[in-house]
């Protein structure tokens, strides 16, 4: 599994090597899949997306720092060794207008942490602790700011609905139930604001982005904490293989603020990843994406993948290190792009 | 003054700026109401106008002015001085945006937190969105191609909001062994969002959420000279850019 970025990295850099000018390429796949609203659909048009992603996490780190077990068993009872998270997020936009569209965005996830255990003698006891369930629900509206033949601005707007749990909780080895901790909950608890703007340059041959966002959270859920603002910012620039065929290198800078305030029922020794000072970080990842649509036409059925590794990554406090990500989607458009 | 009246009312009825009033006000008045603490709710709410008010000046301002170049060249066809032609624009659009801001984000804060603080960051956004129309303005003017003009000013507004200070602190970081006082207050005086973030924080005495700069701030100068300060380096911030962009339209080839 672990030689699985490397392998798709590689085959995605041949592929960028062998890269060719073309004639024409439609803007559904210029960008990467993990990049929402960045264009418009006409007035009445639909288009319905499927992401399935996975991330994987793998030690803790202090700061940018590893940190060994033996300075952890000091402070926690255990810690995670490591995290898989697969995800996947259904999306469905609508064109109200040629300047203004509707996005409704879904998540499922399921999350996988290996523990380590002390028991006060010999070496860590391991476990696993599994949960699944939906995040928060996204709906945003999408306008057309500026809009050239080769270059397009969109801004958007929405909010995040509090629909994920942030109540996960397992049965711990006493016997009595005990929340899991916040990478755990897939809620935010808050209705919380978003807001992106996307700047496309497309050409013949090639095509860039650049998308800057944000998460505002508006006070703080049933449990007394809210989760930390978030802002990122998407940058890539692809070029055209075939006509139906892109691949593009990607970087994403992401800045997740720590939690306000804390939940009691989690017991901040237990382990890092109850305790709200080790959340958010400051996290900078580069990878490769590719898109390919069977008809080379703007509409129909279109098929991406993604991977980011990161090249940066500061966290507060302890958390786990971050492996890599991947991602494949599917987008299905009925009709030509706006 | 017919011109500038007959453009204001356009940009008025502009769908983005009917937006930004709502979005500013939704925004606002959602912070006041789930935040307990008025000091809170204020700093939140400025650091979300931080972004957002010179983002919104410099994409509108420069998409409005290249939307509207046909319109300019007609205008440049009649007797109308040029100088006259570049006011009416670009004090239309300055004065749509500062209305949305009062109307959007002045409302809300009139009704929760009627206070000096409150007037300041009603003051400080509308000053910066000055700053902003005015950079948004200049780039439209000297970058003939809307592609790579707001692509420009999208570069501009990341640099200034986030990779500025990003900078600064690394700066900050190697020369850590040397005095520092007045580098960071030139260097907070180069950046008109840092200017903004600081005369309020001055205002607001907390000095825990200050952070180095305001701290510097504050030791250099007491709040009310430190905000005068402030203040008067945005309106020269304003100035600069439309003083640029006026030039470069008076002898611009339409």
């Amino acid at each position: 599994m672990a030689r699985l970025p490397i392998a798709f990295c590689l085959i995605l850099l041949v592929a960028l090597a062998q890269a060719q000018c073309l004639v024409h390429q439609g803007i559904s796949l210029a960008e990467p899949v993990s990049v929402m609203g960045s264009h418009l659909h006409p007035k009445g048009e639909w288009m319905a997306q499927l992401n399935v992603s996975y991330m994987d996490m793998k030690g803790m780190k202090e700061q940018r720092e590893p940190i060994s077990e033996e300075q952890l068993k000091w402070q926690y009872e255990m810690y995670g060794t490591r995290m898989r998270m697969p995800m996947q997020m259904a999306m469905m936009m609508y064109g109200l207008s040629s300047k203004l569209n509707v996005m409704v965005m879904g998540h499922y996830m399921q999350c996988a942490m290996d523990m380590a255990h002390f028991t006060g003698i010999g070496t860590p006891h391991p476990m696993v602790s599994k949960v699944s369930g939906w995040g928060d629900t996204r709906l945003s509206l999408l306008y057309q700011v500026a809009k050239t033949d080769k270059m397009g601005l969109v801004g958007q707007l929405g909010l995040s609905l509090p629909t994920g749990s942030v109540e996960n909780s397992e049965t711990s080895h006493h016997g009595d139930h005990v929340r899991m901790g916040y990478p755990m909950q897939f809620g935010s608890g808050t209705l919380d604001y978003l807001a992106s703007i996307t700047y496309t340059l497309t050409k013949p041959s090639w095509s860039l982005g650049f998308q800057p966002g944000g998460l505002i959270r508006q006070g703080t859920n049933k449990l007394g904490y809210s989760l930390g603002n978030q802002l990122y910012l998407h940058a890539w620039m692809g070029k055209a293989v075939t006509v139906k065929w892109i691949v593009g290198g990607k970087f994403t800078a992401q800045r997740v603020a720590m939690i306000q305030g804390h939940d009691d029922g989690m017991d901040i020794y237990a382990s890092p990843s109850a305790n709200a000072i080790n959340t958010g970080y400051t996290r900078v990842l580069g990878g490769l994406y590719t898109g390919w649509a069977p008809r080379a036409k703007q509409s129909g059925l279109s098929l991406h993948a993604e991977i980011q590794l990161p090249v940066y990554d500061l966290v507060n406090g302890v958390q786990m290190a971050l492996r890599y990500q991947v991602l494949v989607g599917i987008k299905y458009g009925l009709g030509r792009h706006a | 003054m017919l011109m500038l009246r007959h453009i204001l009312i356009d940009v008025i009825k502009n769908r983005m700026v009917v937006m930004y009033a709502a979005f500013l006000m939704l925004l606002t008045t959602s912070v006041f109401m789930f935040t307990e603490h008025e000091a809170k709710a204020m700093v939140s709410l400025q650091n979300i106008t931080l972004l957002v008010a010179p983002l919104m000046a410099l994409v509108f301002s420069s998409s409005y002015l290249y939307n509207s170049r046909d319109f300019m060249a007609l205008l440049l066809t009649q007797p109308i001085g040029r100088q006259r032609v570049f006011w009416a624009f670009v004090g239309a659009v300055a004065v749509a945006l500062s209305m949305a801001i009062l109307v959007g984000l002045g409302i809300p804060v009139l009704v929760f937190n009627f206070s000096p603080t409150g007037l300041l960051l009603l003051l400080l956004t509308v000053l910066l969105n000055l700053v902003f129309a005015a950079l948004g303005a200049w780039v439209s003017v000297s970058i003939a191609d809307k592609a790579r003009g707001l692509g420009a000013v999208l570069i501009i507004w990341f640099f200034l909001t986030l990779v500025y200070d990003g900078l600064a602190l690394l700066l900050l970081y190697m020369f850590q062994e040397y005095p520092l006082m007045t580098p960071i207050v030139v260097l907070t005086s180069l950046n008109p969002i840092d200017l903004s973030r600081v005369g309020l924080l001055l205002q607001m005495d907390i000095s825990a959420l200050m952070g180095f700069t305001g701290a510097v701030y504050k030791k250099y100068f007491n709040s009310g000279l430190g905000m005068a300060l402030a203040l008067i380096l945005l309106m020269v911030w304003a100035a600069i850019p439309v003083t640029l962009a006026r030039r470069k339209f008076l002898v611009k080839d339409f």
